[in-house]
């Protein structure tokens, strides 16, 4: 295994490619493209994808709990975004052999990429407007990147119009999550209760810290242009002005001497499931973290299914 | 291991996509008069008539003044011979 990928690293075409794309060049066609390249690119494109269809499962419950029909349309646009960010996601996905509908509905829920941030049901209708102020902030900065930076042009283009809708759900997150923490004192300690279980979630959205993370190919071959800490960062540098701003606690801070943003605690941090509760002191090991992300939580496979069988008719109004 | 649960979908292929081998469709589309009509993306329909619902659907980040589907098949690329056209925003 380790000889395969140290001979494709020094494969000379592969380094060309690197070389040529780190000078800014944009690659239009499949056939541009080498082997590993090729394997980064799609790879990345279908975990995207991927990620865009599990957000459908989370909402549908705060359907059913928004306080008013307007919350009601909101929330279903937002969704009807996100299968469009998939849909085009998917015919992207069509030019590289895939067929969407197996993709969709032939495959085993277990084998879906999906990410712990987007594996928990919304209970109501705040928990969905705090997982778009902070979710969504995290999900964009990723996209965004990819729009500015991926070096296969089409891919980039379509992220256009995502990250367009993406800005609706972001600022439709923090104008919610302001009105309910001013809203009453019930509505307040809930708005805080959901930013303590969403926080760490998004921050680990962007994944290992860089000086863990042993493959960097995404990087190399330009598919993203910043690093996870990079990435990370930006996310803070957003979401903690925003939430001392409007009043809510988050665990993290701007440090003067760092002269950046750095979390309260040591990630990764255990997370009781159940309770829905981190517990801040209690250190884990990279290793019992990436089993966590690898298995999914308890909702990954009956919240795909019912995306696969299409259960909603009755329940959704 | 394999995941067992009820109710799940089956794939009509003729209906859901008019046959075995999926059929494109390139969308273009102007915001209003002054402006131009641009190739906007692209959605896969078995039909003419749900090429234009899907379209409509998936790139609604305007309201568009005016928007086309147009088959892959009847694209004629002219500076890139043999190649189908490509996915291209805005
Ligand atoms: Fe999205
Ligand atoms: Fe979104």
């Amino acid at each position: 295994m380790a000889t395969a990928i140290k001979d494709i690293q020094e494969d000379p075409r592969e380094l060309a490619l690197q070389e040529k794309v780190a000078t800014g060049y944009q690659l239009e066609d499949v056939e541009e493209m080498t082997d590993r390249y090729r394997d980064v690119l799609v790879n990345t494109i279908h975990i995207a994808a991927d990620l865009e269809v599990v957000t459908l499962p989370t909402y549908s419950p705060a359907i059913k709990t928004s306080p008013t029909l307007e919350d009601k349309i909101s929330i279903a646009a937002a969704c009807q975004d996100e299968l469009g960010h998939a849909q085009m996601m998917y015919r992207i996905l069509e030019d590289f052999g895939y067929d969407t509908h197996s993709f969709l509905f032939d495959r085993d829920p277990e084998e879906w990429r999906t990410f712990q941030m987007l594996e928990f049901p919304h209970e109501d209708y705040i928990e969905s407007v705090v997982s778009m102020c902070y979710g969504d902030r995290a999900g964009y900065i990723t996209t965004v990147d990819l729009e500015e930076n991926c070096s296969y042009a089409p891919f980039a283009r379509s992220l256009r119009k995502v990250n367009y809708e993406e800005t609706f759900h972001v600022a439709h997150g923090e104008r919610w999550t302001k009105f309910f923490w001013n809203q009453s004192e019930g509505s307040r300690k809930r708005v805080q209760e959901m930013v303590d279980f969403y926080f760490p979630l998004c921050a680990a959205w962007f994944g290992m810290p860089d000086n863990l993370k042993t493959r960097t190919d995404q990087l190399s071959y330009r598919i993203r242009g910043a690093s996870n800490d990079e990435m990370r960062q930006k996310w803070l540098s957003r979401i903690v002005p925003y939430s001392e701003g409007v009043g809510i606690k988050v665990p993290a801070h701007f440090d003067e001497e760092q002269g950046k943003f750095v979390l309260d605690y040591e990630a990764p941090i255990y997370l009781d499931e159940e309770k829905r509760k981190w517990d801040y002191d209690r250190q884990i090991t990279w290793k019992e973290q990436l089993k966590v992300w690898k298995k999914g939580s308890q909702h990954k496979v009956p919240s795909i299914a019912r995306v696969m069988s299409e259960e909603w008719g009755k329940d959704l109004w | 291991m394999a995941t067992k649960f009820k109710g799940k979908k089956k794939i009509d292929q003729k209906r859901e996509r008019g046959g075995k081998e999926p059929k494109y469709y390139e969308v273009f589309a102007r915001k209003n008069s002054d402006s131009e009509l641009s190739h906007v993306g692209s959605v896969e329909a078995p039909n003419d008539e749900l090429a234009q619902v899907r379209a409509w659907f998936i790139y609604d980040q305007h309201k568009w003044r005016e928007m086309c589907v147009i088959p892959l098949d009847s694209i004629i690329t002219v500076t890139e011979e043999g190649k189908s056209a490509k996915i291209k925003m805005g």
